[in-house]
């Protein structure tokens, strides 16, 4: 069974704005799937359909056979402590160090100090922030912030790491390391979705990829590359 | 097997319950690293309820001011009835007790005739043209006087009534019953408005006060929108979102209540001189007052503030909890 299910699903906004139509997909565990397209072609509304953050107008969507479609407020935390999040815009605690901002994540979840203190070095240094856990977010560079989000985004151990626009913020050196970041954790067993329209960065992956074009999925390939 | 059962389920249970302290120190420390490291939102926050607070202070000390000032206007009122000069002493001290028997009377002091005579005097030392009057009359010309103090202010109305009945008319010389009814109605008549518009004014300033703090605590929400967002992006809960919020909330209004304690009193006691002078003659020592009641006083406020930071709270996060 597909780790990530995407059933017949639209996303119509009200005033008859259609995000998403008719959008089917299956993303099978360990998969590193690159979502392609045009600015506001619905990568994001897929993304945002895929954590809950918005609801399907129709269709339906799956997360390891849990039908999320109309996931209730109280179950919400419990899908995102199984789908880590990147965002182009970091999304950090600003008033928290890199330590804080990673620790965070496994502290709302209940895990204890001792826990705590054992796993965010471990985390850090995937990212290869150990030397920064002090520093806060001002204090570091783009693609700093974007490696303390992406070890946040891995202290739950998620079965699906979802990285919308990472590198959007980021130059080319940056972007190179982030991306060899993600091969790096999707090599670990974690399904990666990578939505981007970066061409050069999905053309270099050789991954599966899947175009978007006003709101449909347009094309899937299994080793594709960024064409439009 | 019952027993492995009961065993599990018990430490289930201490499990859940220290996963449930976890969180709570968890929360709390995050409300308090949230007050200290936006010191200067959280300064601000805290002077505008100090503020507020020093206002319902200052609205209770003005209300409890009036409230003694009233008291001790209507201790000075009393109704004076000056009987027959002719009346013997016995028929004098008969009055006193029909008088004293009345409804609604508190007490009754007698003034004897010389008295009331020595008090004339003294009252016109000044007018030599009263002093020789009195001379060439060669006798007392005042009778006995009896000074009635009704137990409610309302009362007054009823005593009057009844001292022009015929049953006490027959040894009353002579009563400006209507003087002393001007005087008691127009006593009556401020001390209801007074409470009337007090109530008023203390319920559009609690409810300009309840504004202000609620905005301040949106503000305060609103700067966190970012924070409330990533919170529920790495799979808070919602009460662990709302947690450090209400503890900063109630971090708030302490501060706030202690300040505005600290402040209150050094206040006071500026200016009680002049509320002393106000109280002439009469011993009402504001700070001792506020002093002796200080725990309900501040007490309220603090419980006060902190549910209406803690509801403001709720409402404004509210709108960013939805992420």
């Amino acid at each position: 069974m597909p780790l990530i299910q995407f059933r017949n699903v639209s996303k119509i906004y009200p005033k008859g704005v259609i995000a998403l139509k008719d959008a089917s997909l299956a993303i099978d565990e360990g998969e590193f799937v690159s979502i392609v397209g045009q600015s506001g072609t619905g990568k994001t509304t897929l993304v945002k359909l895929l954590i809950a953050e918005e609801e399907a107008t129709e269709g339906r969507i799956l997360v390891s056979g849990w039908d999320i479609t109309g996931i209730r407020q109280s179950e919400v935390p419990i899908l995102r402590k199984q789908i880590g999040v990147v965002f182009q815009d970091f999304k950090l605690l600003l008033r928290k160090t890199v330590f804080e901002n990673v620790a965070f994540a496994l502290e709302v979840a209940g895990v204890s100090s001792e826990q705590v203190k054992s796993i965010v070095p471990q985390l850090l240094k995937i990212v290869g922030l150990e030397h920064k856990a002090e520093r806060f977010p001002r204090e570091l560079s783009g693609g700093e912030q974007q490696r303390v989000v992406i070890a946040r985004a891995l202290a739950h151990r998620p079965k699906i790491l979802v990285a919308d626009e990472p590198t959007g913020n980021l130059d080319s050196i940056n972007t190179s390391e982030i991306i060899e970041l993600l091969k790096h954790i999707n090599e670990f067993g974690t399904t990666v979705l990578l939505v981007t329209h970066n061409r050069e960065v999905v053309n270099g992956l050789k991954r599966r990829v899947v175009m978007m074009d006003g709101g449909r999925i347009v094309s899937d390939q299994a080793k594709g590359r960024y064409l439009l | 097997m019952v027993a492995v059962s009961c065993l599990t389920k018990l430490k289930g249970v201490i499990y859940c319950n220290y996963m449930l302290l976890r969180s709570l120190a968890r929360v709390t420390n995050f409300g308090l690293q949230g007050f200290w490291r936006n010191l200067w939102l959280s300064a601000v926050t805290v002077t505008i309820i100090t503020l507020s607070l020093l206002s319902v202070s200052l609205l209770a000390t003005i209300s409890v001011l009036s409230s003694a000032a009233l008291e001790r206007l209507e201790e000075r009122i009393d109704v004076s009835v000056y009987l027959k000069p002719e009346l013997k002493a016995d028929d004098i001290e008969l009055a006193r007790r029909q008088i004293e028997s009345i409804p609604g009377v508190k007490s009754v002091m007698l003034i004897s005739s010389a008295d009331a005579l020595e008090r004339f005097r003294a009252k016109h030392a000044s007018n030599p043209l009263i002093s020789e009057s009195i001379l060439e009359l060669g006798q007392n010309p005042l009778g006995a006087t009896v000074v009635v103090k009704a137990a409610t202010e309302a009362g007054y109305q009823s005593i009057l009534s009844e001292l022009e009945t015929s049953r006490h008319t027959i040894y009353i010389q002579e009563a400006r019953f209507d003087d002393y009814r001007k005087v008691v109605n127009t006593v009556s008549d401020i001390s209801g408005r007074l409470r009337q518009i007090g109530g008023v004014v203390t319920a559009v300033f609690v409810a300009i006060t309840l504004l202000v703090v609620f905005n301040a605590i949106r503000i305060n929400i609103y700067t966190h929108r970012e924070e409330i967002a990533i919170m529920r992006l790495v799979g808070a809960t919602s009460w662990f979102i709302r947690g450090p919020f209400w503890v900063e909330s109630v971090l708030y209004a302490g501060l706030a209540t202690l300040v505005a304690a600290a402040l209150f009193f050094p206040l006071l006691s500026l200016f009680q001189p002049y509320i002393s002078t106000m109280f002439n003659g009469y011993e009402f020592d504001m700070v001792r007052y506020f002093s002796v009641r200080s725990l309900p006083f501040f007490g309220l406020q603090f419980v006060a503030a902190s549910l209406l930071n803690v509801v403001a709270s709720t409402v404004a996060m509210r709108r960013y909890l939805r992420v």
